[in-house]
């Protein structure tokens, strides 16, 4: 069985991918209504993967409290805040009401805001401790970095309209070589993992060999 | 005196942190006022806008999320209250993560944007779509095709500005609002198979990635983290938050600008060895 | 937001933040509630979009006759079977679900990124040489490209333009770091909005005696 879903799953890859890619190239009204719905069908199969975190957080917590492993507490309070979150959700009807709004901003908001801000604090500790000019490369990096900050902040232009203007030399050769370099090497890598992927030489992505 | 430099440096991350904190909060008390200048990539954003034409439809895409709400929401809402006071436009809200509804919605009530327009005639709020680069496929192929229903549940059918606009073909400018993929999703679909015209709205880390799409000509505008929310607000004269922290955000960038500087200095000064 | 509401969102801020402080379950418990609240709304938008994007589709289908929308049970179908990666015994089945978006994915984005990454961007890169910056940002690009390709290898084809590129990169890294100063900064700025107003401000010097109390009892501890 496991066979067969696997000669399935590669034909099902080259399939769907070779319809869409050639629908981009080749203006065929049968083709562009066969790969719209193939299109459709994975944004609902996308809804559906929504809730894989869910069902796998569910039973990984699940059994933390009923086997009272070490700070099976907060597994306890985890779970009930998810379903607090879907009872609301589902009983009024829409993630915009006045209750789901007020446990959102309630909790949500400030948590979420606080632990992605706390990297402002690790960040400013780390540029006093590891970021030295050990080398012309880092002492490079650090030169850049300093004017690129005095360009962002308007306190640089406020000590002398040079310092915005130099950062702004930088930010654009940055932007003209090495941001487009990182684009064009993501555009190829990307092509060619995807080529790798649809001739069946990248198994990675399906489970590799079972 | 010596015991606390010992202890200070044994607790610099704790002093930092202090440090960081004071700098965040002082101009909150003694506001600096600095003026804020414009920069290239907002006047494109606000240009295009302000050139609009009744009839035009703008597609305005959102990823925002409590976490990037700070950064990206004063943008979004900025942009938005542009873009609603342009007469006769047609204005699509549409969500691209999960958290992303909230947010649009809050923005339609704090821009008050049904004193502008009314909602099915001229604004509609599809809501999130779920699939990523699949949904925004869908929606530039046949935005009839792939929804039923708009966010509040109305039938697309039933809602008459939609009742010829079909695809990509029929938006007239694009604006996404992302720190996520969404933004090269749009370039993907909407730019590369249709040639529409996109502006984005990112959190400063994507900014540098997007900035060598606007050098290219394939944006027509950036809105740059909270720098670009500031600089919006002023251009449409209408200052908020991102315009009221960004004195907070000069005194800390010379802060991270001090530590650096300092932490070389005593590097040198010990003959280059780490402390 | 009500002073209470405002007071509780202040401190789970501060929750969040002790962690700067040291290791507490202070931490863990805002963590727990995060995760969950996230995880919820996740799934609470799976249900609506299944039924949006799908659901209605299938019964509008039966009412009116509809093959195409009637086919939408297959989606349906291959969504269930993703949940099936779970089961030791039909875990196989999942495969199917999941290469049909993997598909979808790469196609979509080899269309797109060919056109916008490599030809945009290569259209992009041409410039006139008979300035200053054409000629640095010409030499400078493809530097950086022949130092992805070359890395620290030496090559007498490329000559000492794999080094120049780890420069002009290091120029880049310079240039992604002071940007994510400024993001980091602006969320917390945005997030002390909520915090550094009244009736929450005054969680702040609670806090502060907080940290002061146990800083002072774990050095007697310690003594």
């Amino acid at each position: 069985m496991s066979n067969v879903s696997k000669q399935i799953s590669s034909i099902v890859l080259v399939v769907v991918s070779l319809v869409i890619l050639v629908d981009f190239f080749w203006a065929n009204p049968t083709l562009k209504s066969l790969a719209t719905d193939l299109n459709n069908w994975a944004v609902v199969i996308g809804a559906f993967a929504l809730g894989l975190g869910a069902y796998s957080l569910l039973t990984r917590h699940s059994k933390r409290i009923l086997q009272k492993k070490e700070s099976w507490i907060f597994s306890v309070l985890l779970l009930a805040t998810m379903f607090l979150f879907i009872a609301t959700g589902l009983i009024t009807g829409s993630v915009t009401s006045d209750e789901y709004n007020f446990i959102y901003a309630l909790m949500v908001q400030p948590l979420s805001s606080a632990l992605y801000g706390m990297n402002a604090f690790f960040i400013a500790s780390a540029s006093y401790r590891a970021f030295k000019a050990k080398n012309v490369e880092s002492g490079l990096l650090l030169v850049a970095a300093i004017f690129l900050m005095l360009k962002n902040a308007p306190i640089g232009e406020a000590i002398h309209p040079i310092l915005p203007q130099i950062g702004s030399i930088f930010w654009d050769f940055a932007g003209a070589t090495g941001m487009r370099a990182i684009l064009i090497g993501i555009g190829i890598g990307t092509l060619a993992i995807g080529l790798r992927i649809i001739i069946g030489q990248e198994k990675t992505p399906l489970g590799g060999a079972e | 005196m010596s015991d606390f430099i010992e202890t200070l440096s044994k607790n610099y991350k704790q002093v930092i942190y202090i440090g960081l904190f004071l700098v965040l909060t002082i101009p909150r008390v003694y506001p600096l006022g600095l003026p804020i200048p414009l920069s290239d990539t907002t006047m494109g954003v606000y240009n295009q806008i302000e050139a609009l034409e009744p009839g035009d439809v703008v597609v305005i895409g959102s990823s925002i999320s409590a976490s990037i709400y700070a950064e990206v929401y004063p943008q979004y809402i900025a942009v938005m209250r542009h873009v609603l006071g342009q007469e006769g436009v047609k204005v699509i809200l549409v969500d691209h993560i999960p958290e992303a509804p909230i947010f649009t919605e809050r923005a339609i009530e704090e821009a008050n944007a049904y004193s502008y327009k009314a909602y099915g005639e001229e604004l509609v709020h599809l809501g999130y779509i779920a699939g990523d680069e699949a949904a925004i496929s869908g929606l530039c192929r046949d935005l009839h095709d792939l929804l039923q229903v708009d966010y509040h549940g109305t039938s697309i059918s039933e809602i008459s500005m939609l009742d010829d606009i079909n695809s990509a073909e029929d938006f007239t400018i694009v604006l996404d609002f992302t720190a996520s993929a969404d933004s090269q999703y749009w370039l993907n679909q909407a730019y590369a198979t249709y040639g529409t015209k996109i502006a984005l709205g990112l959190t400063a880390v994507k900014v540098t990635d997007a900035y060598a799409y606007y050098t290219a000509g394939q944006i027509f505008g950036i809105v740059e983290s909270t720098k670009g929310a500031a600089q919006y607000e002023i251009l449409i004269d209408q200052p908020g938050l991102a315009a009221q922290g960004m004195d907070a955000q000069s005194l800390a960038h010379l802060f991270f600008i001090g530590l650096i500087l300092v932490g070389n200095i005593l590097y040198f000064v010990k003959g280059g060895k780490n402390q | 937001m009500s002073a209470i509401a405002s007071l509780i969102s202040a401190a789970l801020v501060i929750m969040i933040y002790s962690i700067l402080y040291r290791e507490n379950p202070l931490f863990r418990v805002g963590e727990g509630i995060l995760v969950g609240a996230t995880v919820g709304h996740a799934v609470v938008q799976a249900i609506f979009n299944v039924r949006d994007l799908a659901i209605i589709k299938v019964q509008q289908g039966l009412a009116t006759g509809d093959i195409s929308k009637i086919l939408y049970v297959i989606p349906i179908l291959l969504g269930i079977g993703l949940y099936l990666q779970f089961s030791k015994k039909y875990r196989y089945v999942s495969k199917i679900s999941i290469a049909f978006m993997l598909s979808v994915g790469i196609a979509l984005s080899m269309r797109g990124l060919l056109y916008n990454n490599v030809i945009g961007q290569i259209k992009g890169a041409i410039m006139p040489l008979n300035t200053i910056e054409g000629i640095a940002y010409t030499i400078g690009l493809i530097s950086v490209l022949l130092y992805f390709v070359y890395e620290e290898k030496t090559s007498r084809i490329a000559g000492p333009l794999p080094n120049l590129g780890r420069y002009v990169l290091m120029i880049t890294m310079g240039a992604y770091f002071a940007n994510s100063i400024m993001g980091r900064l602006s969320i917390v700025i945005g997030t002390m909005d909520g915090v550094l107003v009244t009736p929450s401000i005054y969680l702040v010097p609670v806090a502060a005696l907080v940290i002061v109390a146990d800083v002072l009892t774990r050095r007697k501890q310690a003594e």
